[in-house]
């Protein structure tokens, strides 16, 4: 396993005190944290800060960590000392601390012990208690999202071990996602979280949902909105046209006179499961490109026949 | 080889899923009193007279969670948390409708 340098990972020197710790913490939490952040690895350095500040808070982790030396590079391969037994503390899970949620890295794990290794009373043997409840994220296509869709997913969930520790499994499930969610929604599967305890029912497992980008459509909320480009002349005297829509092809009539920008509707043609949301058309007129002599004699008369100011309400 | 046989089928998490104190509390880890500040606040809005009888839409679920998250891990006070659950709402509405508006300036350039 690979060493950590939690001062490094916080930008700290060695004798940084207790307020400094913090106020680095708070710094680093906000420019990191999954929630605010847009920050390439913010996950990653979010989970790494807080496992620096869990040890690097605590008086007694941090002794024992310091007890290590100050010889270790970052990511140089560790083993901990033979006589290691936390530096001669007995360490305990930080209840509420910020952390607490965290899975920490092996290194953490082999200095303090089970992130996991729950008080007395939470272990498999202890009374009943439900498992906690576990949350992570799915990614979907907008069409499955329109439909509903079948999906495995992938999960690392946590199991208690013979000993009464928390151990991470890697569990494959398959889920139906209900048709008509929308980006950020959540969705729960009720009984797929966390073991619990004592025979305790499992905890629920939420799955925020994160919408691929598509060619066509945008999603915003339940409502989703499409570039209809369209050529003069149908603008101009009106059409019926073929228009994608998530649920299929649709007639649409384009009234004479259409401008670009303007936004037609097509109601419920969006996102949801009882009521949907709607479709917006949004028209685009595309000029033919004057290639050839004959298009270009077309235009010419177009500019004879068809005066037409469209900058007169600019007075130029 | 796990079992991928049994299909589990999700519950989305709209306006018309209701929670009650007791579910909210259990999924969250959270103490009735802590809702009950929450709810004060103004950070969720239940329907019902009272705590016994409160039912919280879905999306009650989505906000706590992140209040809570962002109370415990960013150290910040009550009012900054429900602040900062509100404008990061905000914000991924005022996302979603710049990327739907940049395909529709873009798409024909």
């Amino acid at each position: 396993m690979k060493f950590k340098d939690y001062y490094k990972i916080m930008g700290l020197s060695r004798d940084a005190s207790a307020d400094e710790i913090k106020r680095a913490y708070r710094k680093l939490a906000r420019k990191y944290h999954p929630d605010v952040s847009k920050e390439p690895q913010a996950e990653e350095r979010f989970k790494e800060l807080g496992e620096a500040y869990e040890v690097l808070r605590d008086t007694e982790k941090r002794a024992a960590y310091d007890h290590l030396g100050s010889s270790w590079q970052p990511g140089q391969d560790f083993t901990p000392p033979p006589n290691w037994q936390g530096g001669g503390f007995e360490f305990h899970q930080g209840a509420g601390g910020p952390a607490a949620d965290h899975h920490f890295s092996d290194f953490f794990e082999s200095l303090f012990g089970h992130t996991f290794h729950a008080g007395a009373g939470a272990t498999g043997a202890g009374p009943r208690m439900r498992g906690q409840d576990q949350h992570s994220k799915i990614t979907i296509s907008l069409d499955d999202a329109y439909r509903g869709a079948t999906r495995i997913i992938q999960l690392a969930v946590p199991e208690w071990d013979a000993t009464g520790g928390r151990v991470m499994r890697n569990h494959a499930l398959q889920v139906q996602i209900p048709r008509g969610v929308v980006q950020g929604q959540q969705i729960r599967l009720a009984g797929q979280g966390a073991a619990g305890a004592g025979g305790g029912p499992r905890g629920d497992l939420y799955l925020e949902v994160q919408l691929q980008p598509h060619a066509l459509f945008k999603s915003e909320g339940h409502d989703i909105y499409l570039n209809l480009p369209l050529t003069p002349w149908e603008a101009a005297l009106g059409a019926h046209l073929t228009v994608p829509t998530l649920g299929g092809n649709v007639e649409v009539k384009i009234p004479a006179g259409s401008q670009s920008g303007q936004k037609l509707r097509l109601k419920g043609r969006g996102l949801g499961s009882k009521t949907r949301g709607d479709q917006y058309i949004v028209l685009q007129i595309v000029t033919p490109p004057a290639m050839t002599p004959a298009a270009r004699e077309f235009y010419e008369r177009m500019s004879r026949e068809l005066p037409f100011n469209p900058r007169s309400h600019m007075g130029v | 080889m796990p079992d991928t046989t049994v299909t589990i089928t999700a519950t989305v998490l709209d306006e018309d899923v209701m929670l009650s104190v007791d579910q909210l509390c259990a999924s969250l880890g959270l103490e009735p009193d802590d809702l009950i500040a929450y709810v004060q606040e103004g950070l969720v809005e239940p329907r019902g007279t009272g705590p016994q009888t409160w039912r919280f839409p879905g999306p009650a679920l989505k906000r706590l969670h992140t209040a809570l998250r962002l109370r415990r891990e960013l150290e910040i006070d009550f009012a900054g948390t429900i602040l900062a659950v509100d404008l990061l709402e905000e914000i991924e509405r005022l996302r979603a409708r710049v990327h739907a508006l940049e395909q529709l300036l873009g798409d024909t350039r």
